[in-house]
């Protein structure tokens, strides 16, 4: 029974409701059990799938690297070692079979390492910046080049891990690092009102960094996950779950987002001595991009960077700003330097569906005419 | 007319989803304009100060009595077990230095070792040569003394022969004086000897 599209406001094709209804209803059925595999954890995100070996460790940190895929005729000549932030797990790099960057750059030739900083435990909360970059990256750094047999290298830092990669790169220009590639660095923290939420929830009248630290020692993974998830809380505490339930009866939707959301909640620890850096030296005084951050009794200085530059910036990243990334290729006395600017968010923009076809063919194409 | 802004009178579910969407989009964009202000981060820093101001006096208390648990077990307490594991963590730094030199001398040996075995070689090599040239030497060296010997021997035989009769009359003084052979006897001495011959 059909109404007539001339005398109503609304013109309905009950026909077309009922159809509409019971494709629902069917999409339901399908979802259905999906859904409840997912909700009991009977559905497991499988993640970190690319063959890799451990080659050192040190403390908590582990250097992992992947087995070569490309022919021997393929391969390039200089290795890229992948740091990730303190911040998460560095299996982002290798999300899942498919959409993984780490699968797409092996099989691209390339010789991949991967820094794992691991879980700081109680033990740990002494570890400051000056550890991680000056002390466990150059000593990973070493057994890379023992490993591969070469002294020059490529280094590709995200987010905290660029941070930790342009220390590296400024406080040892002539330890053979050739290429470096920052992914959403937070280094320039000067301009505080582009920067989002945090400028304001860390100031110290509001932020008790003291209280906290001596209570826990080093910050909780859950306090950095409800920090980060409080910048979109709409978005991360109801929209994804509600993108999940639209899309319960796509298995390669609800394996994507699984695999995301297993890493997001797959939170570590922030050393204690780190943080308070992160919070004091960086967020409140800049010192990074002022010059006067002072590490093992020397100053940091952006301008003693020397390796072939790549800043790749996210144009809607909410946690790093643009403006906290852009201004450091003025910085820098790198005579090869490029800065790309990419759609997408912090994390998307290297692990989003996208990425094959955006970013990662890029970072194949900058680095690969100089891994020769 | 229906479809207008995408509402669609014949899928109730769709309209539903659309209308949610939009009303989460703009409690997304609400949401985030407030965690961005000065009064949430006042917030958010007096929620924390009143969580660890809850916890402090319980989390003190749960220390002091595994504390003193642990002691009365006759069991290591956290710190010392955090000081243990930071002295291990130096002495796993210090193996690793070790650990890596000892790569370096490895490699150095891996790659230095046929160089320096080639450069062995070549020294033997030319050793060997230098060893044949002597020898070759030291036979011309022998045959020039067996010459030089020769020549000795001849400038010998030559000059005995050129000194011979300067030495003779040294070995005539030097001989036994040869007796001069008597003279002949005289007639009246050989009557005399046949005269006392008959006795």
């Amino acid at each position: 029974m059909t109404t007539s599209p001339e005398t109503t406001l609304f013109p309905v094709d009950l026909a077309t409701v009922a159809k509409n209804l019971y494709a629902e209803a069917e999409r339901l059925g399908k979802a259905y059990d999906m859904g409840v595999r997912v909700a009991t954890g009977k559905q497991k995100a499988k993640v970190a799938q690319t063959p890799k070996e451990a080659i050192w460790t040190l403390n908590k940190t582990t250097l992992y690297h992947y087995y070569p895929q490309a022919p021997a005729e393929k391969r390039k000549r200089v290795p890229l070692l992948l740091v990730f932030a303190l911040i998460n797990k560095p299996y982002i790099f290798d999300l899942r079979p498919g959409n993984s960057f780490v699968e797409y750059i092996v099989q691209q030739g390339y010789s991949v390492y991967l820094i794992d900083w691991g879980a700081p435990g109680p033990e740990d909360a002494h570890l400051t910046f000056d550890d991680y970059a000056l002390e466990y990256l150059p000593r990973a750094v070493r057994r890379m080049q023992m490993h591969s047999g070469q002294h020059d290298f490529s280094m590709l830092g995200w987010c905290i891990g660029a941070t930790l990669a342009t220390i590296y790169a400024a406080m040892r220009p002539d330890d053979g690092l050739r290429n470096l590639i920052l992914l959403t660095a937070p280094i320039d923290f000067s301009n505080k009102d582009a920067m989002g939420p945090f400028p304001k929830w860390l100031k110290d009248e509001y932020f008790n960094l003291d209280a906290i630290l001596e209570q826990t020692g080093n910050y909780p993974g859950e306090m950095i996950d409800v920090g980060s998830k409080l910048l979109k809380p709409v978005e991360n505490l109801v929209g994804n779950y509600l993108r999940l339930l639209d899309n319960l009866d796509d298995p390669k939707i609800v394996e994507s987002w699984q695999a995301m959301n297993t890493w997001v909640s797959d939170g570590v620890p922030f050393a204690g001595a780190a943080y308070r850096q992160l919070v004091v030296d960086l967020y409140r005084e800049n010192r990074l991009m002022n010059g006067t951050w002072i590490m093992r009794g020397r100053p940091v200085n952006l301008g003693d960077i020397k390796a072939s530059l790549l800043n790749i910036i996210a144009r809607q990243d909410h946690i790093v700003p643009p403006c906290q990334s852009e201004t450091i290729l003025d910085r820098v006395s790198s005579a090869d330097k490029h800065q790309i600017i990419m759609p997408g968010g912090h994390i998307g923009i290297m692990a989003g569906s996208g990425a094959r076809r955006g970013l990662w063919p890029q970072i194949d194409a900058w680095l690969a005419d100089r891994s020769i | 007319m229906g479809q207008k802004n995408g509402f669609d009178p014949n899928d109730p579910i769709g309209n539903l989803r659309k209308a949610r969407d939009a009303t989460l989009d703009a409690w997304a964009k609400a949401m985030i304009d407030l965690v961005n202000t000065e009064t949430f981060a006042r917030w958010v820093g007096a929620t924390l100060d009143s969580y660890l101001i809850a916890s402090a006096p319980l989390q003190n208390l749960i220390n002091t009595s595994m504390k003193t648990s642990l002691a009365r077990l006759n069991l290591p307490s956290r710190e010392e077990l955090t000081t243990l594991a930071r002295r291990v963590t130096n002495i796993e730094m210090r193996l690793d230095d070790i650990e890596i030199k000892l790569d370096q001398l490895a490699h150095a040996l891996r790659t230095q070792t046929p160089v320096i075995v080639e450069m062995l070689t070549e020294q033997l090599e030319q050793n060997k040569q230098e060893g044949a040239e002597l020898n070759g030497m030291e036979q011309r060296l022998a045959a020039l003394d067996h010459k030089a010997d020769q020549m000795l021997q001849l400038i010998e035989r030559l000059q005995h022969a050129a000194l011979v009769p300067e030495e003779a009359p040294q070995k005539r003084r030097k001989a036994p004086r040869q007796i001069p052979p008597p003279d002949p006897p005289t007639p009246e001495e050989v009557k005399e000897d046949h005269a006392i011959e008959g006795f």
